[in-house]
């Protein structure tokens, strides 16, 4: 290949700064003999100036309010859900722990099985509370969508 | 203009506050009186310590619960009861699982409003992405708008 | 054991300042945006425990940058604003996976960059690859007189950027308006070093052929 040929694709990397020293060397011995080539790595080195300068448009401010309302809301959302889950792990334990203290007392003044029986009504009344809840809740979200 | 944001209320009311401490009170003489004699020291004193804790503990969560869900505008009255008469903390979880998000807040009039809507309902500015046509959000990955089929 | 009292609501109020709503302006300068790398330590790890302050002012320090990226991109404004979004939103949800030793603009670039592929890859007539044969050198009369007058009308230059592929207007965005290293432009874009370099130096020949070819219609004079 002819030096012309091997230069050639070094003019784009020498105007975009990407070139090591032995690059920008064989580049510049070679636009000394070639007019072409010089008048190209000056073509090039202007449009890598131009792209430098180039005009931008903006955010608009509402965009920036906007973004920064969003993000704060989903950290937000986040500590609720950790907190949430906190509270819920603690809220069975102290609930535990009353419930068996409860039982104990009970059971040492005698005992009676509509304690039971009241164990299990809570729980069925639990299920049916979230059933409701869960389909009203879903019921909204679709109307949202 | 910043938008008006709520005074950190207290989220737990006073009252449960009084009668966590009620609670606690009534729990410890109680143990105190009925239980030496019967059991060990080490979980004499565990009992009377541990168990009016916890009582006063979930008395405090309660209020929180009641406090929590008027402020999210959910119906505050059934979920403490709820939490109050489900036994072993059923009640707690159960509303920890199902609550109402926090209200999110329009970034242009800062009004309260639910966090999934398109526009604010007071002042109208766009909130999330959109379509253009029909106005419903659209989620991130769509080319066409699920709801009128219009292109994005 | 108390429960804790919640601090979302506190932690909002920060942004009482932050959120109102000046007139929106557009802007006709350089290269925007000091950049300061966030090396600070303090700020790095204050991102990465979320404290919404830190993250909120970041949003604002890179903005400029980040939605001129994206709209030299993707073009349209609409589709910017929605990227805009989408890449700090899931910035602020990966915050923990930022390694705070290395560089944020590359991580948050390269969050960015993801977007707008996904996006772009759905839009018909873009191709994200690279395109098989390089620009054919065109044999021009010595342009000097013309590449100085490309210079001036930098608007025509952003004309052109967008009628270039893809994958060339993107890497030479970075190379040139953001001046990123080629080993951070790799990053960004999950590239060889040697496939960016191609990229650049294609990217540029193609530029300067394609405006070579429009005035030798027009009259410069």
């Amino acid at each position: 290949m002819t030096p012309h040929e091997t230069t050639r694709p070094l003019l784009a990397l020498s105007a975009a700064g990407l070139l090591d020293a032995d690059g920008e060397r064989r580049v510049r011995e070679h636009i000394r003999e070639c007019p072409e080539c010089a008048a190209a790595l000056a073509g090039l080195a202007a449009l890598a100036a131009g792209l430098s300068a180039m005009p931008s448009r903006a955010p608009s401010a509402a965009l920036l309010a906007r973004t920064q309302a969003r993000v704060a809301a989903q950290l937000a959302a986040r500590r609720d859900r950790i907190s949430g889950t906190v509270l819920a792990v603690a809220g069975c334990g102290c609930g535990w722990v009353v419930s068996l203290a409860m039982w104990g007392a009970w059971d040492a003044l005698g005992g009676n099985p509509a304690l039971l029986i009241w164990l299990e009504f809570s729980a069925v009344l639990a299920g049916l509370t979230a059933a409701v809840v869960v389909r009203r809740r879903r019921r909204i979200e679709r109307s949202l969508r | 203009m910043s938008p008006a944001f709520p005074q950190q209320n207290r989220v737990i009311p006073i009252g449960a506050w009084i009668t966590a401490g009620s609670l606690f009170a009534v729990a410890f003489l109680v143990l105190n009186l009925t239980i030496p004699g019967h059991v060990s020291p080490p979980i004499q004193f565990l009992l009377t310590i541990v168990v009016p804790v916890a009582a006063a503990a979930y008395a405090v969560l309660v209020g929180y619960i009641y406090g929590d869900a008027k402020r999210r505008g959910m119906r505050y009255v059934m979920w403490t009861l709820l939490a109050i008469f489900l036994s072993n903390g059923i009640g707690v979880i159960l509303y920890f699982i199902l609550r109402d998000p926090l209200p999110g807040y329009c970034s242009a009039c800062g009004s309260r409003m639910h966090p999934g809507y398109a526009y604010c309902p007071r002042c109208g500015s766009n909130m999330l992405p959109a379509c253009g046509n029909c106005r419903r959000v659209s989620q991130p990955g769509w080319s066409n708008c699920a709801y009128c089929g219009t292109k994005l | 054991m108390a429960p804790r009292r919640p601090a979302s609501w506190a932690a909002l109020r920060p942004f009482s300042a932050v959120i109102r709503i000046p007139d929106a302006v557009m802007i006709y300068e350089a290269a925007i945006g000091e950049d300061f790398p966030v090396a600070e330590t303090d700020e790095a790890a204050r991102l990465r425990r979320r404290d919404p302050a830190a993250l909120a002012a970041v949003v604002d320090r890179y903005q400029h940058r980040l939605y001129r990226y994206l709209l030299r991109l993707v073009h349209e404004p609409a589709a910017a604003d929605d990227l805009f979004q989408q890449t700090w939103l899931h910035a602020a949800g990966q915050i923990h996976r930022y390694d705070p030793r290395r560089s944020f603009d590359t991580w948050l670039f390269a969050i960015a960059h993801n977007a707008a592929m996904d996006l772009l890859r759905r839009r018909p007539g873009e191709s994200l690859d690279d395109p098989d044969r390089g620009p054919q050198w065109a044999a021009t009369e010595p342009d000097a007189l013309a590449a100085a007058i490309a210079s001036e009308r930098s608007a025509i230059l952003a004309a052109e950027m967008a009628g270039l592929p893809a994958v060339y207007r993107e890497a030479l965005t970075l190379r040139f308006e953001e001046g990123m290293k080629i080993e951070e432009i790799a990053e960004v874009t999950h590239a060889p070093l040697s496939t960016v370099k191609s990229r650049v130096q294609r990217g540029l020949e193609c530029l300067r052929q394609n405006m070579a070819a429009r005035w030798r219609k027009e009259d410069l004079l």
